[in-house]
């Protein structure tokens, strides 16, 4: 049987601009010898990185490298994967978010993640967009809900698309 | 050629036979349901009429109808959907939402097992916990009856409705920083919702066809009634004892109420199709 080559993620780092205050400044996520295990299959092999604050970086690599299962270390939404194991340090603001006692669903709160693939709930459009302010009690008033949700449409480019039927599933 | 032209032959005719055999058995099977519609129709049309639907029983000779009976039967699929309907569903919803490994398993299993339960013992059962520590038989007694038939027929579809929601739903509204609780009942029991809806009232129907269970417990009655603490009647319990009787009369009065209840259930299982085809 060929063995066939498992694709790992590598880290390299390759800074355009790196300015000194940056290398100073203390990593706001920092990865300790990561590794993910779905079952007896390690995804993941000793990831250790660090991000600055304000940093913006990208994950490349091929089809099943590994990618997302990293990107789902940092909210720890592995957890709701049955069968998965995770050993390694995460630390965001210097919490280890693997500890005992972290509260899961206050961390996902600060740690957002955009999915490959839109998801609407079976709501309302407006309930949609709102959901994510309504779930954190953001707004103080239906009227301050409803301009966040405006302008989030309005930034989205949708609103003229959508302000007919705010009301209306947003399935159909 | 001559061999191929045999295998091509061999095929169509063994093709034919299969054909013509599911044909058959297609037409069995329809034709004896066809055959009970029809039997029960032209026996009950006869003494169905407006009174028959809604007065109390009356002596033998005298005529009377049915309406306590559907009144009871109305008072004990409510008060067994009442009790029946939310724990099915919250079963499932544990089955599919919140429990995972041992726990879970056994309840599944435990849950299997009582849809497999005859609906006479479930009656015994009730006889048992309700009617002998209360000393009489009783609707509520008939309601827990039904209802525990209902609870592993509605925990496990909804269970199975809950499951046809995509992951991806689920983790959305995990990774806004939704609590659990507010996931499951905000965004995945809505997205079953009519599933789940098809899975209560198909077990509804299906304990409105119960008679063994409420002979140990609703007992029936000869009059109308509400009370939940006293015996209630029901269409099948109503056409049980009329269809062991010795009389001419009620044995037609026996075959019009089956012609009731079999509309009864009929009409119900056309409102699941009307709620299903919604879907898509």
């Amino acid at each position: 049987m060929a063995q066939t080559a498992i694709p790992r993620i590598e880290v390299r780092e390759r800074r355009a601009n790196e300015g000194a205050d940056q290398k100073s400044a203390p990593p706001k996520v920092s990865v300790h010898d990561l590794n993910f295990f779905y079952g007896k299959n390690q995804a993941l092999h000793n990831i250790s990185l660090n991000i600055a604050e304000r940093m913006v970086m990208a994950f490349i690599g091929p089809s099943g490298c590994g990618k997302s299962t990293f990107l789902r270390t940092l909210n720890r939404m592995n957890d709701v994967i049955p069968a998965t194991r995770v050993d390694g340090k995460v630390l965001i603001d210097n919490n280890d978010i693997y500890a005992p006692g972290t509260d899961v669903v206050e961390l996902r709160r600060r740690v957002g993640m955009v999915f490959q693939k839109s998801n609407p709930f079976p709501k309302s459009i407006f309930d949609n967009v709102a959901y994510g302010l309504r779930i954190n009690r953001i707004t103080k008033s239906s009227s301050e809900l409803s301009d966040r949700v405006q302008q989030a449409l309005e930034d989205a480019a949708l609103w003229t698309e959508v302000k007919d039927r705010l009301k209306t599933s947003a399935l159909s | 050629m001559m061999a191929v032209a045999r295998v091509d032959q061999m095929r169509k005719s063994i093709s034919a036979v299969m054909t013509t055999g599911t044909a058959v058995c297609t037409f069995a099977a329809v034709g004896i349901l066809l055959v009970i519609l029809s039997h029960i129709a032209l026996k009950g049309v006869g003494s169905l009429n407006f009174r028959f639907l809604v007065d109390a029983p009356k002596p033998v000779g005298e005529g009377g109808g049915i309406g306590n009976a559907v009144l009871g039967s109305v008072v004990l699929l409510g008060l067994s959907s009442a009790i029946g309907l939310p724990l099915g569903i919250a079963v499932g919803i544990y089955l599919s939402e919140v429990g995972h490994g041992r726990l879970a398993g056994g309840v599944r299993f435990i849950v299997d097992t009582l849809t497999g339960i005859p609906s006479i013992v479930t009656g015994v059962f009730v006889y048992a916990i309700v009617v002998l520590p209360t000393k009489h038989f009783s609707a509520f007694a008939g309601g827990v009856a039904l209802a525990l038939i209902m609870v592993p027929i509605v925990s496990r579809t909804t269970e199975e409705m809950l499951k046809l929601v995509p992951h991806s739903l689920r983790e959305g509204a995990l990774a806004l920083g939704a609590p659990q609780w507010r996931v499951v009942l905000g965004v995945v029991v809505p997205a079953a919702a009519s599933g789940i809806a098809t899975g209560a009232i198909l077990a509804v129907a299906r304990v409105s066809g119960e008679t063994a269970p409420l002979l140990f417990t609703a007992f029936g009655s000869r009059f109308f009634s509400t009370d939940l603490n006293q015996p209630i009647a029901s269409l099948t319990v109503q056409i049980y004892n009329y269809a062991i009787s010795p009389y001419d009369e009620w044995h037609a009065q026996a075959w019009a109420a089956t012609l009731v209840l079999m509309t009864l259930i009929l009409g119900i299982n056309i409102v699941v199709r009307i709620l299903t085809r919604r879907r898509f």
